[in-house]
């Protein structure tokens, strides 16, 4: 027809000029009214050079897949799936799970009002008005997402078209219910009996997820699968094989692959002999799935590769061709016969073997040969560049097996802690990010197991200004690092010198809900202070007001805790951080600045026992204490001497000498006379003598009594701090 | 309205006075409330200047498309435009279900705007109950919403302190 | 909580202008801090040494270091320093996992919001007995001054608090405790907390061997199979759909934009589809053509008047259906057929008015 058409308007055109232009049209009118949908051929174009260009047909989401890979991440916007609020915005792990698990729970909830008043909700209000039918508003198209479940009891009147219903969506147990209402296995066709068949081995007779409840799967914390028969012996699926007479090709090949797939391996591989000896033809994947399970059968490595082989070699006998599952089911079952040299033969063999037919190992197929090589504590083996260069080579990764979804984060675990390589983690975090491939990447536990890979060996091995554009791109709208990982940042912006972005780590622990964690604040406390001394002056207040409020969110927590308001009792920091506190909040020339604040409330918790161990650095306090004198804060100086002397530390004495030269504006050598003589004391101001005291304190390892009583004097010397 | 009040002034008048009065009740006497411009979609200042107006509130009708906008926004009222009654019965449906469900939340006026046949809601809401609440009563209002109007509905909510910040000026 | 701690973060990242004026005391500090630092890092250079040296036999800590203690009772540093490392890992993981004491006391199924305070003290207290005795039998186990180390445990497990409570006690409990601070501070100073520069050393240095690299690809075939025409045996559609649909559940996120959105609400059939076509829903006409629509005379065919009133009715009935867009062929026509069905049963009324049988040229030529 569309030749046909073709010629005449070839033929047309040779009349004339004015023809030319009139046949054009009809040309291009014809074509696109009469043969849509229809494959225009290439030798449509006209002699007079003109071919129209052919129609390419668009599917409803076309359009938006191509406006949707216009949209690029946003790293610094929280994913699409939580309201574009700062309030609504979670900004821990903890808040985005539970954030779109309460968003799904309301969902539920009205799902739930649905169903139950299903009478309730008939109302279609899509509807042209201008169809006026009965009842009159009769939505067409019918949405049938909208429309409300059915719910099926012991009173529901059933026909087979509520079992169709069940059994294209999958729902088991409601199939079950049908199933039994319906009057069992002798009312049912023979094509739906199977399909139920195919259902119930499938899932094994439980129920499945549901599809529309995305967010539920996707925080699911899946617990491993069991590598353990879980088939249920004699229930449904087996009544209903047995009740089948005689015994379909398709029967056999559903119960071997259910069988198989939850473990029954015994009963699986009897049922696959009995059907190979009565001629009944079976497929590649119930040789499969008997290849992924063949390990339960026999005991040591070379019995279960003979079997293996033994498979394969009946596979072949039965003319079929192994496709790759078969590759990937006889990973599956090297893999986890654990590893050696043998077995990492045996794979490169296999791997070979499917090589040499043409198939291509899938990504779970790449994912068991990771497992079986790079062993935690063996040898460090390099296979993944091999892969990646394979990988990267094709054109687009197409899931074939749910078990592909393991391999990035393997991968990317084989890249951190077996290998250690940034090179091959940002190629494969490359692959990742091509294209369609992000959804390779599991749910939220892998991606965020994914992500501290990748982030714990950017820390480590790459270059530094680097990791701070990984962080800044990841951190926290896609990723919120673990504290383990936190700590690995902290370590490399110590170790890079980034005084600023310490600062602001304080704020983001605080915002992760890691701030109650002491080991990592006084990590964090340590960092500051290690880098404190090469930082501008701008970036060290900066520092100072985080190490104030660390100080202060402590004093909140506990606060919180006295009021009942904390689930797990709050530890306290240690003595070592206090003084880092203190050292970093000291470092200010100002009489008034709010540092000396931080100070005097970092001594009184040391001085009060609120903070374990002491301080590993009492040199700092010492410093700290003729700063403090320096400064015109002689009750800090006093409580900082006095708590060295209290810890019975050697600084105590040159502290309490120094403080005094310069509280009492003296050389140390002066001073050091002065308080040969305890007699002259009692005239001193009050901080002067307490400092003082501590002097003996130390000096004569003084009883606690005295102690107690600088303390006291201390605390009277409170009020006269005005006077000095 | 007007009819009924005919009834009640029909026993007082004779059967052939009615004939010749009705057609001049009818044109003068006006029974329901007037809604001149002057005052309608106007708030009255009270004594004390103490009532809160938000911005939408404090701008009278006759600003709308140039200070302020319509709440409701499609395409019904158009000429040909289709479903005039059932858009207009279905957006104060969408209304109440909103400041019930989000009860003593509602800060603003409940925008509603629709895109072929897509809702979109929006709401200022006040920060009263906890973002964890916020995302279930999120979940609930849409589903809820989507299944009882046969299409997809969204809710674009912002949040504020508390009503204060919502407030334009006392009267 | 959260509004909290928001506002604290604002304060130290929004503070950048304080003022911070140097100034010359302090910098005199400064180098007396750095001069110290020097010495401090020469001195630990030393230490760690000395460390090396001694520490070369490791053996020797994981035999009998207890009883080598025991007998040495001229402590050695090095010496000395194998149990208190040993007693701080020990209290490291006592303090990291403050729940091994309370083991037994975690045993309660159910952990009330607000335990009373009598039951908080009375569990601080057990808490503390069983630390007591668990310091007690460490330190059995280690040996050597088995009071002094159960003191030291104690005190560093419950800060200062031990000493406070035995105030009244013998002279020489503070003595150790200025000797355990000592002690303390000794082992830190020799794990002082490495500078920005060690740290990048140690980064530098982290090389591991090189990783042998396997290809693959490499490996010789089995043998078993020959490339063939493909048969891949029975084939079970629901099991295939079924696994279709768990790979797509593995592989399904939720939306990243609104276009995924529509995406998504498309397949599930929420919103009509792109490009906007008028005759959705109406999928069974479309393989219906247009005249079925539009001429609808040949309905009239066979049964109705060709002309008179009733004629005239019908096709009127057929223009307004011509034009109606809702309706499908088959509904147009069963439309029309519901009249003829309606005329037939009035047939004889008709007949009597002569509406129905009106057959003008017939009785023109009949007359």
């Amino acid at each position: 027809m569309i030749s046909e058409h073709s010629t005449n308007i070839a033929f047309r055109t040779k009349r004339g000029e004015e023809k030319r232009q009139w046949s054009r049209l009809v040309h291009i009118c014809r074509t696109m009214a009469t043969l849509e949908g229809q494959k225009v051929p290439q030798s449509s174009s006209a002699s007079d050079g003109i071919s129209p260009p052919q129609r390419i047909h668009r599917g409803p989401t076309d359009i938006l897949q191509a406006l949707a890979a216009t949209v690029g991440p946003d790293p610094t916007a929280a994913h699409y799936k939580y309201h574009d609020d700062p309030y609504l915005i979670p900004l821990s792990n903890f808040r985005k799970r539970s954030y779109a698990l309460s968003a799904e729970a309301g969902r539920k909830a009205a799902a739930w009002v649905r169903d139950e008043h299903a009478d309730l909700f008939s109302m279609r209000e899509w509807d042209p008005p201008g169809k006026k039918k009965t009842p009159y508003l009769n939505a067409d198209p019918h949405i049938d997402a909208f429309a409300p479940k059915p719910i099926y009891n012991d009173e529901s009147k059933v026909t087979e078209e509520d079992f169709k219903y069940t059994l294209n969506n999958a729902l088991v147990e409601d199939a079950i219910k049908v199933f039994e209402l319906l009057g069992g296995v002798n009312a049912l066709s023979e094509e739906l009996k199977m399909e139920f068949l195919q259902l119930l081995c499938f899932y094994n007779e439980k129920e499945p997820l549901a599809m529309e409840w995305l967010e539920e799967r996707w925080f699911a914390a899946k617990t491993r699968d069991r590598h353990s028969a879980t088939w249920r012996l004699g229930g449904l699926a087996d009544s209903i094989f047995t009740s089948m007479e005689p015994k379909s090709s398709e029967a056999y090949c559903a119960i071997i692959q259910g069988m198989a797939k939850y473990y029954q391996a015994e009963r699986a591989h009897l049922l696959a002999q009995e059907a190979m000896e009565k001629g009944i033809p079976l497929s590649t994947s119930v040789f499969n799935s008997l290849i992924s399970c063949v390990g339960f059968l026999k005991e040591g490595t070379t019995l279960r590769i003979e079997a293996l082989k033994t498979l394969l070699a009946q596979m072949k006998e039965q003319g079929l061709s192994p496709d790759q599952g078969t590759l990937s089911s006889c990973l599956k079952s090297i893999s986890a016969w654990g590893g050696g040299n043998m077995l990492q033969q045996v794979a490169l063999q296999v791997v070979a073997e499917f090589k040499s037919i043409g198939l291509q190992p899938g990504l779970s197929a790449y994912y068991y040969l990771l497992c079986l090589f790079c062993k935690e504590r063996g040898p460090r083996v390099d296979i993944l560049t091999t892969i990646l260069n394979d990988l990267e080579k094709r054109e687009n990764l197409v899931p074939q097996d749910a078990t592909d979804t393991n391999f990035f984060i393997t991968a990317m675990g084989v890249c951190s802690d077996h290998l250690q390589d940034i090179s091959l983690a940002e190629r494969l975090h490359k692959l990742l990010m091509k294209g369609d491939n992000y959804r390779l990447v599991g749910d939220a536990y892998k991606e965020s197991i994914y992500y501290r890979h990748y982030i714990t060996v950017s820390c480590r091995h790459a270059p530094f200004e680097k990791t701070l554009e990984l962080l800044d791109t990841l951190i926290p709208n896609v990723y919120v690092p673990e504290p383990s990982v936190m700590e690995e940042i902290i370590k490399r912006l110590e170790a890079g010198g980034a005084g600023e972005r310490l600062a602001q780590a304080w704020s983001q622990l605080v915002v992760f809900g890691h701030a109650n964690r002491v080991r990592l604040v006084e990590r964090l406390l340590d960092a500051f202070c290690n880098c404190y001394q090469y930082q501008d002056d701008e970036i060290k207040a900066k520092i100072r007001l985080a190490a104030g409020d660390i100080l202060k969110f402590g004093q909140m927590a506990e606060e919180k805790e006295e009021k009942n308001e904390m689930r797990s009792p709050v530890q306290k920091l240690s003595a070592t951080a206090m003084t880092n506190i203190i050292e970093l909040c000291s470092d200010v020339t100002d009489k008034a600045d709010e540092g000396w604040e931080k100070v005097s409330q970092a001594l009184d918790r040391l001085r009060s026992q609120q903070a374990a161990g002491v301080p590993a650095r009492p040199q700092v306090l010492a410093q700290v204490a003729q700063r403090a004198a320096t400064v015109g804060r002689p009750t800090i100086a006093a409580a900082a001497v006095g708590y060295l002397s209290e810890c019975g530390f050697e600084e105590a004495t040159s502290a309490s000498v120094a403080t005094l030269s310069v509280m009492l504006n003296r050389s140390e050598e002066e001073v050091k006379t002065l308080l040969q003589d305890r007699s002259n004391l009692s005239a001193l101001h009050p901080t002067a003598l307490a400092v003082a005291e501590a002097y003996h304190e130390v000096k004569s390892g003084a009883s606690l009594h005295q102690s107690d009583s600088s303390t006291s004097s201390e605390s009277d010397s409170e009020s006269s701090d005005d006077d000095c | 309205m007007n009819i009924s009040m005919l009834k009640v002034i029909q026993p007082k008048l004779g059967a052939g006075q009615i004939i010749n009065l009705a057609p001049i009740l009818a044109s003068q006497i006006h029974t329901s409330t007037p809604l001149c411009r002057v005052v309608s979609g106007k708030y009255r200042i009270t004594k004390k200047r103490d009532r809160p107006l938000t911005y939408e509130m404090a701008n009278p009708p006759h600003f709308i498309a140039h200070r302020k906008s319509w709440n409701s926004w499609n395409t019904s009222s158009l000429k040909d435009g289709l479903r005039r009654s059932e858009t207009a019965v279905e957006d104060e449906f969408i209304r109440r279900f909103m400041t019930g469900t989000w009860h003593g939340l509602v800060c603003s006026e409940v925008i509603i705007k629709r895109q072929f046949n897509h809702i979109r809601v929006a709401a200022i809401i006040r920060r009263a109950v906890s973002p964890t609440k916020m995302y279930f009563l999120l979940g609930y209002t849409e589903e809820l919403l989507s299944n009882w109007i046969q299409c997809p509905v969204t809710l674009e909510l912002q949040t504020v302190d508390s009503f204060q910040d919502v407030v334009f000026k006392y009267i | 909580m959260p509004s909290k701690t928001l506002s604290g973060i604002d304060r130290t990242t929004s503070h950048e202008s304080d003022q911070y004026h140097p100034d010359i005391k302090l910098d005199k500090n400064h180098k007396i801090r750095q001069i110290v630092l020097e010495q401090l890092k020469f001195k630990r250079d030393f230490r760690l040494i000395v460390r090396c040296l001694s520490e070369k036999p490791p053996e020797k800590d994981g035999k009998v270091p207890n009883v080598e203690d025991k007998n040495d009772k001229v402590q050695n540093k090095s010496n000395s320093e194998n149990p208190t490392e040993k007693i701080q890992a020990l209290l490291k993981s006592i303090m990291a996992a403050p729940k091994i004491s309370e083991k037994k006391l975690t045993v309660a199924p159910e952990r009330k919001q607000k335990p009373k305070v009598d039951d908080t003290e009375r569990n601080t207290q057990k808490i503390e007995e069983n630390l007591t005795k668990a310091a007690e039998e460490v330190a059995q186990a280690i040996g050597g001054d088995v009071k002094h180390t159960e003191a030291e445990l104690l005190s560093k497990v419950l800060g200062m608090k031990v000493d406070r409570m035995k105030e009244s006690d013998e002279g020489f409990k503070t003595e150790t405790r200025g000797q355990q601070v000592k002690r303390l501070v000794e082992r830190a100073r020799t794990e002082a907390p490495k500078t920005r520069f060690a740290q990048r050393k140690e980064f530098v240095k982290k090389s591991l061997p090189q990783a042998t690299s396997v290809n693959i690809f490499g490996g010789e075939p089995l043998g078993i199979f020959k490339a063939k025409e493909e048969n891949y045996g029975t084939k079970l559609d629901m099991w295939d759909r079924l696994n279709q649909r768990e790979l797509d559940l593995a592989t399904l996120q939720p939306p990243a934009n609104y276009f995924q959105k529509m995406i998504q609400w498309t397949e599930q059939g929420k919103v009509w589809k792109f490009p906007i076509n008028n005759e959705q829903g109406l999928e069974e006409e479309n393989n219906v053509h247009f005249s079925e629509h539009i001429f609808l005379d040949v309905h009239l065919e066979g049964w109705c008047p060709t002309r008179g009133p009733i004629r005239h009715f019908m096709e009127l009935v057929c223009v307004g259906l011509s034009k109606n867009p809702f309706y499908t062929a088959q509904e147009k026509k069963d439309h029309i057929m519901w009249y003829k069905e309606y005329f037939e049963s009035k047939k004889d009324v008709l007949l009597e008015v002569g509406a129905w049988d009106v057959k003008p040229n017939d009785k023109e030529a009949n007359a």
